[in-house]
This record gives structure tokens, C-alpha cells and sequence, in this order.
């Protein structure tokens, strides 16, 4: 598992194969910021294309590879936005109910409200949420993306988790 | 969320709704390959030899031959100004120049936008704003501040000034040393200019995350515009100092701006509180009363903003602010010695304002110049993710950090804020101006209480993590925390102050 940071270096030196390994790591974290802006499973996936093209061009301008992931998110989240503007209606709950129905995916059963949950964290928290619970990366390959020691990692996710703990408990006591 | 369902069980659903069509990979791989990888030469020397075969081409292709040869023959014979400038040349040209007109606009600070005269044979120098007031400087520390709309007029004196026009132009031909990297030749609104990279000229502001480039002329050698840029296009706090400076060199400059006397028709100012006549431009107050003037909550927040919320829901719920830094990070050894020279310079402004009898603009003025020289002698390490926030009109400060979000807040006398001062009151109606007596009686006797004579001093509660500052008597400003912990009132002795 390559760190971030060597990655960025690899695609620096021009060494494109490895941004494939950024793309696939970052994919899932990607979905999740533009879906919770998007609300169309369509739009969101053509927006984290894009932002993947955005980021490669960019990629000369991120003073430190390790912080690629909270990078490429504020550009996903920035994509997602300029899009939204662009198509305004199309983001409605309905198109986001019916995404996974039609490609025969289980109900998004309380999906809205995990991402928003997950979008109110502290970016690198988001991260190590995304790449811990949507990709299903150890705690020791996630210190080894974010260039982090393992403790910080583990620290970090739990305080994530409790964070996300609360909020939830605080959301279904204000209802 | 649902209730029932662990978080796990919830993340699971939530990873297989989120997954993206599986060629995602694929199809960005496709479009990044694009840009970058070259088409096999072989293949591609074979389909350019037999397109070439082909009788338009070879037509198109020996028109264009002869064509090329005609151009080319053309610049030979014509010296080429766009290429091979030197950063010497512009220097030597920028020694010729006696008069200079700098346009600048700040991008995402618009109110901000000014225009500056310089002139070579005269020490004044000439800020003219977009609100119609203009500052002479005379470069020994006096300054004539002109309302071209109300017509009034007040000198300034005390604190050091800016660089005099002289100066100024001078150091222009030194910025060689600032230098960093060539951009090469590039046609910005339908001129073509070839441009420099230069350090950042507020290094301490930025550390790093922006620069500055120069666009020369070719033909006359002389910088036409200055772009001051973040790294990163995202960075909003960085992004908010964006500006573009246009240059007009050797062109006659109004005289009558260059004197240090007011024109005929305007009336002097005399005496304290009409500083906001002559201010420079700042944000609008808001017209939301909540946002103008914000009910203070101590322990929670102030108007909408909550302490713990994150810097851009700060931002959402209170607006553009006018001002936002970062802080900066220093080596151990050299915070120790800018806490004691802060110190310094905080007594060395108030003993000024003391013995010469500066007013709040000069204070102000003297002070940030004192700060601006303390730290240009120490390099930053870096930034810190401390977010300073400031919106002037509002007399509102606040501070973010990333994991905490909004921890503390100051609100400003009209006299320390020159656009106005804090608007607002806490919850039991207490606001600037209010009496030692007022605040007592809404909150109690004070955990440490220091009024001098003079009626000037403070009142601090650790249970509210407050502290008030008291002139003449009355509230001048105050400022609170999160909680005693994130302010620091956790470590105060209470027996030994009392």
C-alpha cells in the first residue's frame, strides 16, 4: 500500500498508472461529497470524473501529497457545486431515492442522513471515516495513505465514530 | 440514521449506495492517458507519411512551407522584443521612470479597490480610495487625509509612514532579489507580456501558499501588471488576497493631489470621534439586525455562529467577512521572543499615545506598523490551522481553528475599530459603553476586577470566560471563549488575584 504522498511523487515523474491507484482509493469518499450536494447518483458519478481529471491537471499546485485526499474532496464539493448551479432541479430527493431501485441496489435506508453526518466532520476525520468504513481499509494501511502513525489514526476514527454517535443521538432527539 | 440499526450495519448500506459505475476507474484513466501519453511513433510516422501522399496535403503542406519561410524570414529581419528579456532589463528600464500610477484591484475584497501616485522628484505619495478619501503621506510620519465628498480634512501625524514616493520607486528596480522563475511570453487582454515569478510580497501573511507574478512589456521593458495569486485555487483564506495591479509609468500626474495642504473649500476636523469621516472603504454593515448588531451568548456563540462550528459554517451563517489570515507557526525559541517584544510594543504604543497624544488612527497605524517590523525579522515555519476571521464593519473578530471550529470572539470599541465598533449586546443587554455597574449587576462581582483611578482596567469571569476592558469607566471592548479551558481562564489562580 503506497502512501499518498509517494503516489503523488510516481504521478509527478510521470508515472500516470499510478493516479489509478489515487482514483480507486478516493472514488467512494468522492461519491459521498458530491451525492450529499447532488442528490443523483448520475450527476454525482460525472462529477467525481471530472474532478479526478481537475485534480490530475491541478496536481502540480498540492504543496503536500499527503493531503491529497482532503484536497480532492474540496474539489469534488466545488465541482459538485458549480454543477448544482448549473442544473438546479435535478436535485431533488426523488432522483436519489429512485437511483438505487433502479440499479437494483438495497434502499438507501437512512443514507441521507449518514452522509450529511459524515459531511459536518473535520475533513481528515471524513477521510479516515470514508477509507475505514466505505472501502474497508485497516487502521494500519490508512496510516500508511495518510502518512499518519497508526495511534493518531485510531484515535482520530473513534473520535469520528463518537462524533458521528452524538450528532446522530442529538438529530433523533431534536425530532 | 435509523435508530436500530448499528453504525456498521448503516456504513455497509451506505458503501454499496455510494459505489460509482465500475469503469469510473477506467474512463478517468482514459481521459487523464489523453492529456499526457504521446501516440506511438511508428504508427504515427507511417499515417503521416501516407496522409502526405495524398494530393491536398501535399498542396496544403508546401503552401504553408513557403509561407513559413516568408514569416520567418520577416521576424529575422525585425528584432523580437517578446523573447529572451531578462529580469535586468526591467530593472534597467524601471531605473527611467519618474512618475508612477498603480490601479489595484482586490478581487474578493472589492471595497478595498485604490489607486496610488508616486512621483520621483517628491517625497509625498498619494492613496486615493473608492469612497472619495485620499491620504497624502510625507514620508516623516504626517499624513493629510482628504474627504473629496464631504470636503473635510485632518492631518495625521506621530506614527512612521509608509515609503515615500522616492523610495518606493527605487525599490522597484530592486526587486531582482525577489525573483524567483520566468512564466515565458503570453497574451493577457489582447497584449502580449512576458512574465516573471516573484516571491509573495506578504511573505509573513502566507508562508508559502501564494506568489506574485509580473508581466513586463516587451517593448518598453516595464511591468504592465502584477498578479498576487493563491497555490491553490481552493484555498479560500488564502484566495481572499487575490489582487491585480496595473501599472502606468512616465504618464503626468495630477499636481494638485501632491501637497500637503487641503484644497480651498475644505473644512479641518478638530478633535476625537470623526475618524469614520475620514476612513477607508470597508464591507457593508448587513442589513439583517441580527448580523449587524449580534446578541452576544456567552459560552455559546454570538448571533447564528456557535462556538465548535466549523470555520465555513462560521462563514455561512455570518457572510463574506472582510478580512481572513491564518495564523503562523513559530520555532519554540522565537515564540518566547515575540511574546516579550509584543509586550514591548504594546507599552511603547501606549506610552505614545500617552506623551504625543495620537489619536485612534494614529494608534492604529503606529501599532501595525510596530507588529508588521516584529515579525518581517522572524520567519514563520508555516502556517497554523488557526483561521483569524474579521468583519469590520461589524467590529467583530473571531477565531477558528480546524478541529475546534470557532473558539473565541472579540468585540471592538468604535475607537479601537475605526468602521464603527461592535453594534450588539449580550443576552442581559450589556454592550459597549455600558457601565462597571451595569456589567456587575447583570453578572455578578467579577473573579478579578483591576479599575485604576483614571477609570481604566478590566473585568474578568472565569465562569464565563469573558473578560471585559473598561476605559473612562465604561465598556471600550471585550472578548470570550468557548470555555475557560480553550481560553485559558482554567489556569488563573482565583485567591492569588482576588
Amino acid at each position: 500500500m503506497q502512501p499518498d504522498s509517494v503516489l503523488v511523487q510516481l504521478v509527478r515523474g510521470g508515472h500516470v498508472s499510478a493516479y489509478e491507484d489515487l482514483v480507486v482509493r478516493y472514488r467512494r469518499a468522492g461519491m459521498v461529497t458530491a451525492l450529499r450536494i447532488l442528490r443523483n447518483h448520475h450527476a454525482a458519478e460525472d462529477v467525481v470524473q471530472e474532478s479526478f481529471v481537475v485534480a490530475y491537471r491541478r496536481l502540480d499546485t498540492l504543496r503536500d501529497g499527503s493531503k491529497f485526499g482532503g484536497w480532492f474532496m474540496r474539489i469534488v464539493g466545488r465541482q459538485a457545486l458549480r454543477e448544482r448551479r448549473k442544473h438546479p432541479r435535478e436535485g431533488s430527493l426523488e432522483s436519489m431515492e429512485g437511483y438505487p431501485r433502479a440499479r437494483g441496489n438495497s434502499e438507501p435506508h437512512g443514507c441521507e442522513q449518514l452522509m450529511e453526518l459524515i459531511h459536518r466532520l473535520p475533513v481528515h476525520e471524513r477521510l479516515i471515516v470514508t477509507l475505514r468504513h466505505l472501502d474497508g481499509h485497516s487502521i494500519g494501511e490508512i496510516a500508511e495513505i495518510t502518512g499518519r502513525p497508526t495511534g493518531t489514526v485510531t484515535k482520530q476514527l473513534s473520535r469520528a465514530v463518537r462524533r458521528l454517535r452524538d450528532m446522530a443521538a442529538m438529530q433523533r432527539s431534536s425530532q | 440514521m435509523n435508530d436500530d440499526e448499528p453504525l456498521e450495519e448503516q456504513f455497509r448500506m451506505l458503501a454499496k449506495y455510494v459505489e460509482p459505475k465500475p469503469n469510473l476507474t477506467t474512463l478517468v484513466m482514459e481521459r487523464v492517458r489523453r492529456n499526457t501519453e504521446k501516440p506511438d511513433r511508428a504508427g504515427y510516422l507511417e499515417s503521416m507519411k501516407r496522409w502526405a501522399m495524398l494530393p491536398v496535403p501535399r498542396f496544403t503542406v508546401g503552401a504553408s512551407l513557403v509561407a513559413g519561410l516568408i514569416v520567418a524570414a520577416v521576424l529575422w529581419l525585425k528584432p523580437d522584443v517578446s523573447n529572451g528579456i531578462a529580469f535586468a532589463d526591467v530593472q534597467e528600464a524601471l531605473r527611467r521612470i519618474e512618475t508612477a500610477v498603480i490601479v489595484c484591484q482586490c478581487h474578493e475584497r472589492s471595497f478595498w479597490d485604490h489607486r496610488v501616485y508616486y512621483q520621483r522628484d517628491s517625497d509625498l505619495t498619494v492613496h486615493e480610495w473608492k469612497n472619495g478619501v485620499v491620504h497624502v503621506d510625507d514620508g516623516r510620519g504626517k499624513t493629510l487625509i482628504l474627504n473629496t465628498r464631504t470636503k473635510v480634512a485632518r492631518y495625521s501625524g506621530g506614527a512612521p509612514s509608509e515609503l515615500t514616493s522616492r523610495e518606493y520607486l527605487d525599490r522597484l528596480t530592486s526587486i531582482e532579489d525577489d525573483a524567483t522563475g520566468r512564466l515565458g511570453g503570453r497574451a493577457i487582454d489582447g497584449q502580449k507580456l512576458v512574465g516573471f515569478v516573484l516571491k509573495p510580497r506578504a511573505t509573513q501573511e502566507v508562508v508559502g501558499m501564494a506568489r506574485t507574478e509580473v508581466w513586463v512589456d516587451p517593448t518598453t521593458r516595464l511591468p504592465v501588471r502584477e498578479e498576487f495569486l493563491p497555490n491553490d485555487p481552493d484555498d479560500i483564506v488564502t484566495g481572499m488576497w487575490r489582487s491585480t495591479c496595473f501599472y502606468t509609468f512616465n504618464v503626468p500626474v495630477d499636481q494638485s493631489l501632491f501637497r500637503m495642504t487641503p484644497p480651498e473649500g475644505y473644512r479641518m476636523l478638530e478633535g476625537a470621534g470623526l475618524h469614520h469621516l475620514l476612513a477607508r472603504p470597508h464591507a457593508e454593515l448587513p442589513d439583517d439586525p441580527d448580523l449587524a448588531a449580534p446578541t452576544v451568548d456567552f459560552l455559546r456563540g454570538i448571533g447564528p455562529a456557535r462556538f465548535g462550528m466549523k470555520f465555513r459554517d462560521v462563514l455561512d451563517v455570518l457572510g463574506r467577512p472582510d478580512e481572513m489570515n491564518y495564523g503562523l507557526k513559530f520555532s519554540p525559541e522565537v515564540c518566547e521572543q515575540l511574546n516579550k517584544e509584543f509586550d514591548g510594543i504594546y507599552k511603547e504604543v501606549a506610552r505614545r499615545v500617552k506623551e504625543e497624544n495620537l489619536d485612534a488612527l494614529e494608534e492604529e497605524k503606529l501599532r501595525s506598523r510596530m507588529l508588521q517590523e516584529m515579525h518581517a525579522k522572524y520567519q514563520p515555519l508555516d502556517v497554523s490551522d488557526t483561521i483569524y476571521i474579521t468583519y469590520s464593519a461589524r467590529g467583530l473578530s473571531l477565531v477558528c481553528e480546524e478541529d475546534h471550529g470557532l473558539l473565541r470572539v472579540f468585540c471592538e470599541s468604535p475607537e479601537s475599530n475605526l468602521y464603527g465598533g461592535f453594534r450588539g449586546a449580550t443576552t442581559k443587554g450589556i454592550a459597549i459603553g455600558s457601565s462597571v455597574e451595569e456589567i456587575e449587576k447583570a453578572y455578578g462581582p467579577a473573579d478579578i476586577k483591576r479599575i485604576a483611578d483614571d477609570g481604566s482596567g478590566g473585568l474578568m469571569y472565569v465562569s464565563l470566560a469573558a473578560q471585559f476592558q473598561i476605559e473612562d469607566g465604561r465598556l471600550h471592548a471585550f472578548d470570550f471563549d468557548k470555555d475557560a479551558k480553550t481560553g485559558g481562564y482554567d489556569t488563573i489562580k482565583l485567591d492569588e488575584k482576588k
